[in-house]
């Protein structure tokens, strides 16, 4: 078999991607210098980063400045540094990564990085990050606000939750008021809620050109990198902008039956966030056989919108409370991500599931134990296990996860080749 | 004839194993070397002593296939299997009946189930802790001054096993020295390290849906203390092929055979279009 070594993208929006996040940085770095725009800390998952964008404050993602460090192997430092003043080797490296950057100083891009002005902590499933956000605005000296976000247990969230999370959402306002000395624009709200609906829109449709043979797209680890502008500019017309160009792209790329790789031999559904301080070597280990991901859990963090949910114009306070409460994976419960993963290996015509399980996050792996069982004895898919960590590189061991990964895409290739036999 | 070399590097040894075509596979010749740092060098070790042992020379060797974990690290291989899949065949071409294998090598223990043409069904392999691999037996050997190939039959003497409860290779010592420091024999010591070991790997077996027979390779399985235990708590007995070190390097040979015979059948049709 000849080998892949490298995987690129053969487009263009990748390094759209790279401009759009430096101008990211650009602006926080203008915070940290002049404190202007105003800026809030959010978690990824169920944010309400229109709230903000009514405000024109921009949003500080620490998973976002996490995943950076790691991927450009400087995640240790940081984590070390935490370590250091008492934190266990068993914590969140997200959270070590970002408290140990606030002690040393260190950003992804050498710039600077604002004391954000509010500690927003929109927590979703993730109860770490009450303590962490506690600990940022002990840090920081900042304000903090955390919204109470009931975990889906149920199918639907209640009215009564999404009235809840409305009243909270209303307190945030007061309060960014306070903190801007801005009175609310009812008007550039529901502008910022407009645009998310079309990016979500735009987002889906893309995700949905992978159900084609060949995938235009990996939609794991290119998924990955339009993940950034997702979080970012979400609610703004660049972000529109940015997802009309991708889109457009991948049509082209469908067009011209161009697919990742010259020839496409597995299609995946992968479950779980990389090991970003190994992202290129954990790539080129599915890149090697031609193994696509056509789907992806991780990718649903920020918002899970391929199966039809939107944010809504003309309910904005609701949708956003909507959108926490149960359009993003991590607050679901598991039962619906067994569902969503079902979806993807039948409708995306999927060959097999990955599962990496991350150390890091307790709280998104617990269960996949048995997610694999049911994924294997229940569905009959072949699924592969692989335990690692997102951001400390000590919990990576190269030669072990390609010795599972060879072995289980052996597997597979003669499964394949047995089924067209037959 | 056809011959081809299976070499299995290995973290702890590289075996290299030639098999031949001659209407049936026979094993022609096998050697062993110590992997080191430098693997294509222990590799080519390897494969000279099984064509010393065959009477054979590199000029016969049609075809590489290389196993392990050192398998990307040999220039001159053909191609590259990992050790799940060469296990399997290996182990299958042993005992066609049994339908699992359990591979306790130098710093891995694995499990397999396969079909009945020995293809890998599922596997299970240990990536985070070596307790239950071989290196733990061989640095308790060390410190119980203990020659290694001596103690499964010290094992096997064993009057009162003591349990070693410890997940960590690196503690376990620690438990070690305190049944030395209490008195208890060499022997009830290492059976239960061996006693141990077979908790591991039993779990290791079940997690992987064992059905049936089960056949045990790997440098490991050469000591008949842990295939006592193994076969205590199994319940049943255990197959062990008498050069179980070699199994992985089989498999790799038999399925450099399989590749060979497809590439060369692809290469006589596109003579023929």
């Amino acid at each position: 078999m000849p080998e892949v070594k490298q995987t690129e993208y053969r487009g263009s929006i990748h390094q759209r991607q790279k401009d759009l996040m430096l101008k990211w940085y650009e602006r926080l770095n203008e915070a940290a210098e002049t404190g202007t725009p105003p800026t809030a800390s959010l978690m990824i998952s169920g944010n309400c980063v229109e709230l903000l964008e009514a405000f024109g404050a921009v949003p500080i993602y620490p998973e976002v400045n996490a995943l950076q460090l790691a991927i450009r192997h400087q995640s240790l430092e940081p984590i070390l540094a935490a370590e250091e003043i008492g934190y266990a080797p068993d914590n969140c490296a997200y959270v070590k990564a970002d408290i140990g950057c606030y002690l040393k100083g260190i950003t992804p891009t050498g710039g600077k990085l604002p004391k954000p002005d509010l500690v927003l902590c929109n927590f979703v499933g993730c109860n770490t990050y009450v303590k962490w956000f506690e600990h940022t605005a002990v840090l920081t000296g900042s304000k903090l606000y955390v919204l109470d976000v009931p975990f889906l247990c149920e199918d639907e969230p209640s009215q009564a939750a999404i009235d809840y999370v409305v009243r909270q959402l209303k307190e945030v306002v007061t309060l960014l008021e306070s903190i801007t000395g801005k009175k609310f624009d009812y008007d550039r709200f529901t502008e910022a809620v407009r645009c998310s609906a079309e990016v979500e829109e735009l987002w889906s449709q893309i995700k949905h050109l992978a159900r084609r043979t060949p995938s235009p797209f990996d939609a794991y680890f290119d998924a990955i990198t339009l993940m950034g502008p997702l979080y970012v500019y979400r609610a703004t017309p660049e972000g529109v902008e940015f997802f009309r160009a991708a889109l457009e792209e991948m049509w082209q790329k469908v067009a011209s039956g161009q697919g990742v790789y010259d020839q496409e031999k597995f299609r995946l559904v992968v479950e779980g966030p990389p090991p970003y301080p190994y992202f290129r070597t954990f790539r080129d280990m599915f890149a090697k056989w031609k193994a696509c991901a056509v789907a992806s859990t991780y990718s649903t963090v920020g918002g899970l919108w391929e199966f039809g949910a939107r944010h809504d114009p003309d309910h904005p306070f609701e949708s956003v409370a909507m959108h926490m409460l149960s359009q993003n994976v991590t607050n679901r419960n598991y039962l619906q991500r067994y569902e969503q993963i079902k979806r993807y290996i039948e409708e995306w015509n999927a060959d097999g599931l990955i599962i990496h399980f991350v150390k890091s996050c307790r709280l998104f792996s617990a269960g996949q134990g048995d997610m694999r069982d049911y994924v294997t004895k229940t569905l009959g898919v072949p699924t592969l296990y692989i335990e690692s960590d997102l951001e400390d590189p000590r919990y990576f061991a190269e030669a072990q996860t390609r010795n599972r990964i060879d072995a289980f895409f052996e597997t597979l290739e003669h499964s394949k080749l047995t089924a067209k036999a037959v | 004839m056809r011959l081809v070399a299976g070499i299995d590097c290995g973290s702890g040894f590289t075996k290299a194993v030639l098999v031949a075509q001659n209407g049936d596979m026979s094993v022609m010749g096998k050697g062993k070397a110590k992997s080191g740092v430098n693997m294509e060098e222990a590799a080519t070790t390897a494969l000279e002593a099984a064509l010393q042992d065959a009477g054979l020379t590199r000029s016969d060797v049609h075809y590489i296939a290389t196993t392990g974990f050192g398998r990307y690290g040999v220039g001159f291989r053909d191609i590259q299997v990992t050790e799940i899949t060469s296990g399997a065949r290996g182990a299958h071409s042993l005992f066609p009946s049994s339908r699992c294998v359990l591979d306790i090598g130098s710093q891995s223990t694995r499990a397999m189930t396969m079909n009945e043409s020995g293809k890998v069904r599922s596997f299970k392999t240990n990536d985070k802790c070596a307790a239950g691999s071989g290196m733990f037996i061989a640095r308790a050997a060390k410190y119980l001054e203990i020659p290694i190939e001596r103690v499964g039959e010290c094992s096997l003497r064993a009057t009162n096993p003591q349990p070693i409860s410890s997940v960590c290779a690196v503690l376990a010592e620690s438990e070690i020295i305190n049944h030395v420091s209490a008195g208890v024999s060499v022997e009830n010591i290492l059976r239960g390290i061996h006693d141990s070991l077979a908790d591991r790997a039993v779990g290791m077996l079940k997690r992987v849906g064992r059905d049936g027979e089960v056949t045990f390779i790997g440098g490991v399985a050469c000591q008949s203390g842990i295939v006592k235990a193994l076969e205590d708590k199994l319940g049943t007995r255990v197959h062990v092929p008498p050069d179980c070190e070699y199994v992985c390097a089989l498999g790799a040979a038999l399925l450099g055979h399989k590749r060979l015979a497809m590439k060369e059948s692809a290469a006589s049709l596109t003579q023929v279009s």
